[in-house]
């Protein structure tokens, strides 16, 4: 079952409620720096293209650019826990070739968020074009011509055809409100079950090919989206200039329904300023379906890709309802914040093989729950976050499964969750990776929070004020735990402690960060084949980010 | 970097790693993928070797054979969750490391017969061939066995459809069976004659093929002719998915009662 399936039809674009101060790696911080109407906030969609700001409409094309370029550069010391490999023969992180240490590398990407609103009102078309995606610093270096024969030889980078079109959708105002069309992003509450990849330090981001209608009523903001998640298999036209969808019947459906009431980041600035709260909340229903399926049109083959006919059509018998809800109590000096999901999904044949047809059904129960907090005391910030997200027993964590895997054997890190005929069940829930909780943990050798609770102290410390720019110090300390003991690879629960401390400098268009990162791996991470402990693991990681 | 971190990672051992390089576990990808036309090519049927494939075993269980309806909606049900089988792993494994692998020059992988007899095969474009037979051990306590057929034989021609029918024969000569030298003729009547679904425990394959061979075994001295008739079902990219073998001396070609019975287990 994938994420997107698991997680079910969180591919919701509702809003993106944030913190006007996140706390450190919430991966809100560059909000302000993106364009109006980029982040997918439903709520906030086409809000610049209110009667109200348009009492002058355009006689001209107005274009709006926001973005960023990041740079990051990282050291990841002994990530694998210098404990051996798992019962698969894999080690849990990969190791330096060598067998040092010590892995390094970077990457970069330059970020646009393209808003553009044509002559006239309540009219935009926006875009979200990412150049350089994640590529690897010195990823791509002339190397093997004749002027650099060997990467020693390299005279630098060569050419890279590397543009991302992550988004293109538009907007306009109706007399039943803001209509939007195309592909956007996705992003509820916190980001934890559907995360449109915003922040700076973000790797991915949900986007959603989709038509959504945002009305106010009562006080509220009715939204509602249809999106196709998913179709074909495609084949050219006559002209092949376009493509067709050969069966309408494997379509991935999802619709959802959400009510809240949010207020804007200026909004809650404002009443923060006169000394008052601001609550906010959502709740969404959505539902996701598939009748049938073509898996040979996607499934990794050795050989040739097999040609796609009648026969590779499948029954699938998908469906998925997922329920969640959002709120934020804001104070002047007082955040807390809290996103709740939980997901049931049905697979009636769960087979991806054609003319292989299981007997049992599979079926997913999740839950998953996120809190933070954040507290004023001068000009410092304290708080606790914490989070839960649902476990399967099965071996493994089951955060990245890759479709058709072996089941795990138990001590391996991950695989899938279902093994049928004795288990067919999947009920890890799993958070939206680019939700961070923590550096290296989470984040780097699972993959992102699942079967697991965690419990997340932080301070944020400014250190100067130096008028138009800040430097800040900050720390978390994540207490981990399994959900399911047998989901690790000792069998124990406990995960280990993390703890996560930052310098920052920061202006308007300018941010520079020092991050260090120091796990102490709990007894989950114990090899019991060969008696091995596993050992302490680090980090350290510069980000640069200049902001437009 | 690597020096940088070092110099700054003061609880860091920039030394040797505990945990080995081992190899990089390669992505996954499925072999092949079924395309459903009743055809059986070498592609769709990969031998891998050290993978192992669970099956099934009971002996003298009821078995059947003739199955339920006609032609590609014909159904044979083999779903029942029977307690007393046994779990037994198949493996191909290569010929190399066996002790009989001089005898069998041409022989490519060794997948067991039974507990204590390999199969000795090999496999190309055009077909699955057993090459003889010969004992796991080389000094078992029921006496060594190795039976070289002078020439292999096909016992899957392929591409394979139903409809397809052929006869292979096998002399051996200087074989040793049981400890004791044999000499003989073995004569397999092969036929691919039904397509439909076969249901296993769990599973249901909606498109097996079933192959039936009857084997006689002829001593060149003494001794009556051996009779067994062997049933399996076959589908694209899983390969042999069942098998059912009669008692020796066994008439009927739709018997009802197993002396052996292979499924694949999920």
């Amino acid at each position: 079952m994938t994420r997107a399936a698991a997680a079910l039809a969180l591919a919701l674009a509702i809003p993106a409620a944030r913190a006007d101060e996140p706390p450190p790696d919430s991966g809100l911080d560059a909000i302000d720096t993106l364009a109006p109407g980029a982040v997918p906030d439903l709520a906030a969609l086409g809000v610049e293209l209110t009667p109200r700001a348009f009492a002058q409409p355009s006689e001209h094309t107005r274009v709006e650019l926001h973005g960023y370029l990041r740079i990051r550069e990282e050291a990841l010391v002994n990530l694998d826990l210098d404990r051996g490999l798992t019962p698969s023969g894999a080690p849990l992180f990969p190791v330096p070739l060598a067998g040092g240490q010590v892995l390094d590398g970077g990457d970069l990407r330059a970020r646009t968020d393209l808003a553009i609103y044509p002559p006239g009102a309540g009219v935009a078309i926006k875009a979200r074009l990412d150049l350089l995606d994640n590529l690897g610093w010195g990823a791509s270096p002339e190397v093997g011509t004749g002027r650099a024969p060997t990467p020693a030889a390299s005279t630098g980078q060569a050419a890279f055809t590397a543009i991302a079109v992550k988004r293109v959708w538009g907007e306009v105002l109706t007399p039943l409100g803001i209509l939007a069309a195309g592909r956007m992003g996705a992003h509820w509450g916190l980001g934890m079950s559907a995360n449109g990849g915003d922040c700076e330090e973000c790797d991915g981001g949900d986007a959603a090919d989709r038509l959504a209608l945002v009305t106010p009523i009562a006080g509220h903001y009715l939204a509602l989206a249809y999106d196709l998640s998913a179709s074909g298999p495609f084949r050219p036209r006559a002209s092949a200039t376009r493509a067709i969808d050969l069966e309408p019947s494997d379509d991935v459906t999802t619709v959802t329904a959400a009510w809240m009431r949010v207020k804007t980041p200026a909004t809650r600035l404002r009443r923060a300023a006169a000394g008052l709260g601001t609550f906010e909340y959502g709740a969404f229903v959505s539902h996701r379906w598939q009748d049938r399926d073509v898996p040979a049109d996607y499934l990794p083959t050795a050989g040739a890709a097999p040609t796609i006919g009648p026969d590779d059509l499948m029954v699938r018998g998908f469906t998925a309802t997922s329920v969640g809800a959002w709120a934020r109590i804001q104070g002047p000096r007082l955040r807390l914040e809290a996103e709740g999901s939980y997901a049931h999904a049905r697979v009636d044949q769960p087979s991806l093989v054609p003319g292989v047809l299981l007997d049992q059904a599979a079926t997913s129960d999740q839950f998953g729950l996120a809190l933070e907090s954040e507290a004023a005391v001068g000009r410092h910030r304290l708080g606790v976050d914490a989070g839960v997200a649902s476990g399967d027993d099965a071996p493994g964590f089951g955060a990245f499964p890759a479709p058709g895997a072996p089941s795990p054997r138990p001590g391996d890190l991950d695989g899938p969750q279902a093994d049928p005929p004795g288990d067919t069940t999947v009920d890890n829930f799993r958070f939206h990776p680019d939700y961070h909780v923590d550096r290296i943990l989470f984040r780097e050798i699972i993959g992102t929070v699942t079967d697991a609770a965690y419990l997340r102290p932080h301070a944020r410390l400014e250190l100067a004020d130096l008028g138009h720019a800040r430097l800040e110090a900050s720390v978390a300390v994540i207490a981990s735990w399994a959900m399911s003991p047998t989901s690790t690879p000792s069998g124990a629960q406990f995960l280990g402690v993390e703890v996560d401390p930052s310098l920052t400098y920061r202006s308007d268009s300018f941010r520079v960060a020092l991050d260090y990162a120091a796990l102490a791996p709990g007894a989950a991470f114990d090899n019991p084949d060969t008696g091995a402990t596993a050992s302490a693991a680090q980090l350290v990681r510069l980000r640069l980010g200049f902001h437009y | 970097m690597r020096a940088l971190a070092c110099a700054l990672l003061a609880l860091a051992a920039c030394g040797e790693n505990a945990t080995p390089v081992g190899e990089p576990e390669p992505p996954f990808a499925a072999s092949c993928v079924p395309d459903l036309d009743g055809t059986l090519t070498a592609a769709e049927l990969p031998v891998v070797l050290d993978q192992p494939l669970t099956f099934r075993v009971g002996e003298n269980v009821a078995v059947d054979l003739a199955g339920r309806g006609a032609g590609a909606d014909r159904q044979w049900d083999w779903s029942a969750d029977t307690a007393g089988d046994a779990l037994v792993e198949q493996l191909a494994v290569a010929l190399d490391d066996q002790w009989y692998a001089g005898s069998f020059p041409d022989g490519r992988f060794v997948i067991a017969v039974d507990a204590t007899t390999d199969g000795v095969y090999a496999a190309d474009d055009r077909g699955l061939y057993l090459l003889g037979l010969a004992s796991h051990d080389e000094a078992p306590a029921g006496g060594k066995t190795l039976l070289p057929y002078a020439a292999p034989v096909a016992v899957l021609r392929l591409p394979v459809a139903a409809g397809d029918r052929w006869t292979e024969t096998a002399t051996i000569t200087g074989g040793t069976l049981r400890g004791l030298p044999y000499n003989g003729t073995d004569t397999y009547v092969i036929s691919a004659d039904a397509r439909g679904e076969l249901h296993l425990p769990y599973v249901r394959f909606t498109d097996a093929l079933r192959v039936r061979t009857t084997v006689t075994s002829t001593p060149a001295v003494g001794g009556a002719s051996v009779v067994v008739r062997q049933t399996q079902f076959f589908s694209e990219c899983f390969g042999e998915i069942g098998r059912a073998t009669s008692r020796p001396g066994e008439l009927a070609d739709d018997f009802t009662t197993a002396a052996t019975l292979r499924r694949l287990a999920l």
